[in-house]
């Protein structure tokens, strides 16, 4: 079986993983957006019902427009990323569809239909159904959404921390065992609150920006200021939130993912009191096996890192090379180690069939107790050398320190934005272009961060497609790269046409600004 | 309650949006009032 998957050509392996990747970055260009301004047009709909200020409907209108534009692409990438779990994954389908699948026939089934139903109410439904259905719709809509996001957020957890879950050795696939342990895992649960805020964030992001086009541009002031308060109020709260469940994200990554942790701080050599890197540049020559200085620059702040994890300076982090060689002072296996857990546990897997079929039951149960124990470890056997399960750190490196900087910067933002506007200041202050132009600027940093954001969550996951127990390589179809390499230039040009489409009839809607035959 | 620290974190979930809407309304009074003050100005 190992064998099997050694045998696969790399080179599909890439093509595959480049096509996923292409996929899931295109579809979250647009998912993020629809996630977080849905609340923020169902809190001004919910103002224009409460006060009956027309303006307040108008205001709704615009920002729903701009929101449908970006929803009929958001679908659009998102069937064909679960589509591609079946025809670029089927191992990794096949391995684990009876965990997998139920979180994401949930999220067909329950969220993606109450988000499609009441999305045509919210369309369609102006004077058509009372103001008060209207809202509920609008409101359901944006549940809808969210708890779409729920649960292929909580599928996504599962592949970083398995849980909940029991190999059958008979039929060589994992089998869901508590649906609420996959439901509950902390994770899944960081996962989902960490994911749903960025795209608050960035959607609160995303009106500002716009309404400081008309801030500069001089029009539509009341609009853009009365946007403005709701964002920057919905952006701070998001964004505060944002960085709790990402210190969460952060504690269990160093729990279940430690090398992902090390990458992310360009830690080869743990130890407590370990240092946060708020700026650096890292040492290219730097290997796990060489003894080259990981950084050429760096601000660092030592016990920082510690302390962010366990609340504890002492606290140890492993780093890079405990992880590869060991550090049995402190309980952590080496590379070697784990992988001859992982042989043993596939060879067990082996003779435990070979034995049933021949009818030796205690030759059977023997190997199924030897495959029980070593089973977390059974992933290793797919790996050959250490090297193999370290990721790309400098890639999950910077993607982590943009990630954080620009939600610092995004802070300052919201902050003086909301205080400006509030003030009835921000279209009098005499430094208001640049301001304005950050503010539009914002829109696709905020792109830029939560991008990011994902590839330190998956390529900081590498080799693993299931953490420990599967790698990327053994869950990808035998297929010819070929034809994956013709799939992925053809998504690649259709996803592109689709971004350019977008963005230009957005950027029409924009300029046209909202319609005075709104109010009817 | 195995699950209770994870069921309390997804319950802050919908609370945040609605300290994020109380806010808002506060923020929105204080804005106008502001903005009726310049206006006189």
């Amino acid at each position: 079986m190992t064998q099997l998957f050694l045998n696969i050509d790399p080179s599909l392996v890439d093509w595959s993983r480049a096509q996923f990747a292409l996929t899931a970055m295109f579809h979250w260009i647009f998912v993020p957006i629809t996630l977080g301004i849905l609340f923020i047009i169902a809190i001004m709909e919910t103002i224009y019902v409460k006060t009956g200020d027309e303006e307040w409907k108008r205001i709704t209108k615009f920002w729903m427009k701009l929101f449908g534009i970006n929803f009929a692409v958001g679908v659009a990438t998102g069937l064909i990323l679960e589509f591609e779990f079946g025809t670029n994954w089927s191992n990794y389908s096949w391995f684990v569809g009876d965990i997998f699948g139920a979180p994401l026939a949930i999220e067909g089934i329950m969220a993606f239909f109450m988000e499609t139903i009441f999305i045509a109410v919210m369309f369609f439904g102006w004077n058509k159904v009372s103001k008060k259905f209207h809202l509920t719709a609008t409101w359901l809509t944006a549940l809808g959404a969210n708890l779409s996001a729920l649960w292929i957020l909580v599928a996504n957890a599962w592949m970083q921390y398995p849980a909940g879950m029991e190999f059958n050795p008979d039929t060589a696939r994992n089998e869901m065992v508590n649906f609420w342990q996959v439901l509950f895992s902390p994770v899944a649960i960081n996962k989902f609150l960490h994911t749903v805020t960025s795209g608050y964030t960035l959607a609160s992001l995303f009106v500002i920006g716009v309404s400081s086009y008309f801030i500069l541009r001089k029009r539509e002031l009341l609009l853009a200021k009365r946007s403005i308060v709701i964002a920057s109020v919905f952006g701070i709260i998001s964004i505060s939130a944002l960085i709790f469940t990402g210190h969460g994200s952060a504690v269990e990554v160093s729990k279940h993912q430690p090398m992902k942790l090390a990458a992310m701080e360009g830690l080869y050599q743990g130890g407590e009191n370990a240092e946060f890197i708020g700026i650096g540049i890292l040492n290219p020559k730097k290997t796990f096996d060489n003894n080259e200085d990981p950084f050429l620059f760096k601000i660092g702040f030592k016990g920082v890192l510690s302390y962010l994890i366990n609340f504890d300076t002492k606290t140890f982090i492993p780093g890079i090379n405990d992880l590869v060689y060991g550090n049995p002072e402190r309980g952590v296996p080496s590379f070697e180690e784990r992988k001859m857990k992982g042989t043993l546990a596939m060879n067990s897997l082996i003779k435990y069939k070979e034995a049933k079929e021949i009818g030796n039951m205690e030759e059977a149960n023997l190997q199924l107790e030897i495959l029980k124990a070593n089973f977390n470890h059974i992933g290793y056997s797919y790996v050959e050398k250490p090297e193999d399960i370290i990721p790309h750190v400098p890639m999950i490196f910077y993607s982590f320190h943009i990630m954080v900087f620009l939600g610092f910067l995004f802070v300052l933002i919201f902050l003086v934005y909301g205080w400006l506007t509030l003030k009835n200041k921000i279209d009098k202050i005499k430094w208001g272009k640049p301001l304005y132009i950050l503010g539009i600027i914002s829109i696709p940093l905020a792109f830029i961060a939560t991008e990011a954001g994902w590839i330190v969550a998956e390529v900081g996951r590498q080799p693993w497609i299931i953490q420990d127990l599967m790698t990327v390589g053994a869950g990808v179809t035998k297929i010819s790269s070929t034809a994956v390499q013709t799939t992925f230039w053809i998504f690649s040009f259709i996803f592109t046409a689709l971004l350019i489409t977008e963005v230009s009839i957005m950027i029409k809607f924009i300029k046209q600004g909202p319609s005075n035959s709104a109010i009817k | 309650m195995e699950y209770l620290k994870e069921i309390i974190s997804l319950g802050m979930w919908p609370v945040l949006i609605y300290i994020a809407y109380r806010l808002s309304l506060l923020a929105l009074k204080y804005f106008h009032k502001n903005l009726e003050k310049t206006e006189k100005l």
